[in-house]
């Protein structure tokens, strides 16, 4: 198996004393769609700046690629893996919102045609082309996120990374964010997010991890986010559809539907099924 | 947001669309000129004619008094301070000696600052690139700007998030409770830009960001408006330096 991601037994502290990581332990395989979640402070945020080398490890490993992320290969890690901040005002800093974009791709030494190119298909991909010529600055939060992730699709890493996505956008760009990583994915790179959102993670996802002070709490599919255990332990929350299933007593389903259009199909076909009375 | 140094809206007038390069090339000679200048009535002269220069370009010059107000501040004390520690050696030779330190400084916050202002931050980058300026230069520069577009903006969201929960200045220097507010957010500030400011060079770090400097766009070649300017602007000045020391008095005489 090939696995994009490798981390053992990885712990951090911050200068301050906070300790953020308390032996992490997974792996992501190569191509897959991955959700992690947590509560706030759980260390998903300090995890993530792990994959690209801004953080490198105290103790244990992390491997991309199958290559260890060491001081004398970050470079090359970064080279690999693309990594949305958390807050935008943290990432984006260009005088416009086109230089922004052009940063790493101009980083990473592409021609000048090719960047352009570039840009301009990652401004159309999150729905920000005719802001080009703006100031970063004069942009609502929103939209600055939107600017982030351009600016790392641009870079077109084969590991895109990014904390929490959905955190301000609205519902028309989480929808649009759904078919960005979706696309992304289909074009066979592996993505991986943070997320609060547990019907996004439940819906998107293939690969679900859970996190609970700087541990990880549970790794596996999406059925995770239906163990009542791993909820509650997590302090998070069961997905809407979970919800309404689990609701429902007596209900035997051979596999668990993710969405809403799914759930309501299969009413439909139960309700169908039913013998007719009169 | 308010980054005090992106100028980036639609500027249609012929001073910022005059070449960056040669324009800071320009001021530089000025600036270096003037600082050498002794006689008060000739600097007076460069500096009024920079500034009808400044008009005749459509430059909005009521609109920036504003912004140089501290640096001339500033100036002026110091030469203040200057004329008077010069006192004892003679009352007159004291303010006319003030007055040339002062118009020194005056010419030279008048000019760099036109200029700078006048270029987007990539423009600045650019021209210093173009002249030669070792890169570790160019991003302590880059990096200046962007540190102190990361202060003001922390200053203003803290200023929000403070004036939403009712707060309000005092009225006075000895309102107690308005000092401690403000010792506290200057603390605040510094803690909170650093930090910022860390997290802005990892976000570059891991967009490949490696300390060398890369130009995207070049501006078209310098034309004749362009060199006309900038000879105008290196000219003038040294026309009076040459004027005073005594190259004319033979046709004058
Ligand atoms: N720069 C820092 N300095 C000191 N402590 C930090 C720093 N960044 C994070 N921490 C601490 O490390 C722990 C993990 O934080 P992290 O940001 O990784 O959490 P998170 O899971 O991303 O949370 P959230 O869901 O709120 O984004 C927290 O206790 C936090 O207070
Ligand atoms: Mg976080």
């Amino acid at each position: 198996m090939d696995y994009a991601v490798e981390i053992h037994n990885l712990a951090f502290r911050h200068k301050d004393g906070t300790v953020a990581l308390r032996g992490v332990t997974m792996k992501v395989k190569k191509g897959s769609k991955t959700a992690i979640l947590g509560h706030n402070g759980a260390g998903k945020s300090t995890l993530l700046f792990h994959l690209n080398g801004i953080y490198l490890p105290q103790q244990g490993s992390v491997k991309i690629l199958g290559v260890e992320v060491n001081r004398k290969n970050e470079k090359l890690v970064r080279k690999m893996v693309g990594l949305v901040f958390q807050d935008p005002d943290d990432q984006v800093f260009s005088p416009t919102v086109w230089d922004d974009v052009a940063f790493g791709p101009a980083n990473f030494g592409l021609p000048r045609e090719e960047i352009e190119i570039r840009v301009k298909e990652a401004l159309r991909a999150v729905g920000m082309e005719e802001f080009a010529d703006k100031m970063p600055f004069h942009l609502s939060y929103g939209q600055r996120k939107r600017v982030a992730i351009a600016g790392v699709l641009a870079v077109k890493p084969e590991i895109l990374v990014l904390d929490e996505p959905h955190a301000f956008l609205d519902p028309k760009s989480k929808e649009n964010l759904f078919d960005i990583l979706e696309k992304e994915n289909q074009e066979g790179r592996t993505v991986i997010i943070a997320t609060h959102d547990v019907d996004f993670a439940y819906e998107w996802a293939d690969e679900i991890v859970v996190m609970r002070e700087g541990r990880v709490l549970a790794q596996g599919g999406t059925e995770v986010l239906c163990r009542g255990e791993i909820i509650k332990g997590a302090g998070l929350e069961f997905p809407k559809v979970v919800r309404f299933f689990n609701r429902i007593h007596g209900l035997k389903v051979e596999k668990a539907p993710k969405t809403i259009d799914e759930a309501a199909e299969l009413v439909n076909k139960l309700l169908k099924n039913m013998p007719q009375r009169d | 947001m308010n980054s005090a140094f992106y100028l980036e809206e639609k500027r249609s007038y012929l001073f910022c669309r005059l070449d960056s390069r040669v324009k800071l090339v320009s001021a530089i000679i000025y600036v270096a000129v003037v600082a050498t200048i002794r006689t008060w009535e000739y600097l007076a002269a460069c500096l009024g004619f920079y500034i009808i220069l400044l008009c005749l370009t459509g430059f909005p010059i009521l609109n920036s008094v504003r912004r140089i107000f501290v640096p001339v501040l500033f100036a002026g004390s110091m030469s203040a301070a200057a004329a008077f520690a010069n006192f004892y050696a003679g009352q007159l030779y004291a303010s006319v000696s003030g007055a040339v330190l002062f118009l020194r400084a005056l010419c030279a916050i008048v000019v760099l600052s036109s200029v700078i202002y006048s270029m987007s931050f990539r423009e600045l980058v650019f021209s210093l690139k173009v002249l030669h300026v070792p890169d570790v230069l160019v991003n302590l520069i880059g990096f200046t700007i962007r540190y102190a577009n990361i202060l003001t903006d922390e200053l203003s969201r803290m200023k929000k998030a403070r004036k939403a929960r009712g707060y309000s200045k005092g009225r006075n220097f000895w309102h107690t409770p308005t000092m401690k507010v403000i010792g506290q957010t200057v603390a605040v500030l510094f803690l909170r830009s650093y930090e910022r400011s860390e997290r802005v060079y990892q976000a570059m770090l891991s967009r490949g960001y490696g300390g060398d400097i890369r130009l995207l766009s070049a501006p078209a070649r310098p034309g004749k408006k362009d060199f006309a300017f900038g000879a105008l602007v290196a000219g003038v000045p040294l026309f009076f330096k040459v004027a005073e020391m005594g190259a004319f008095s033979w046709i004058m005489r």
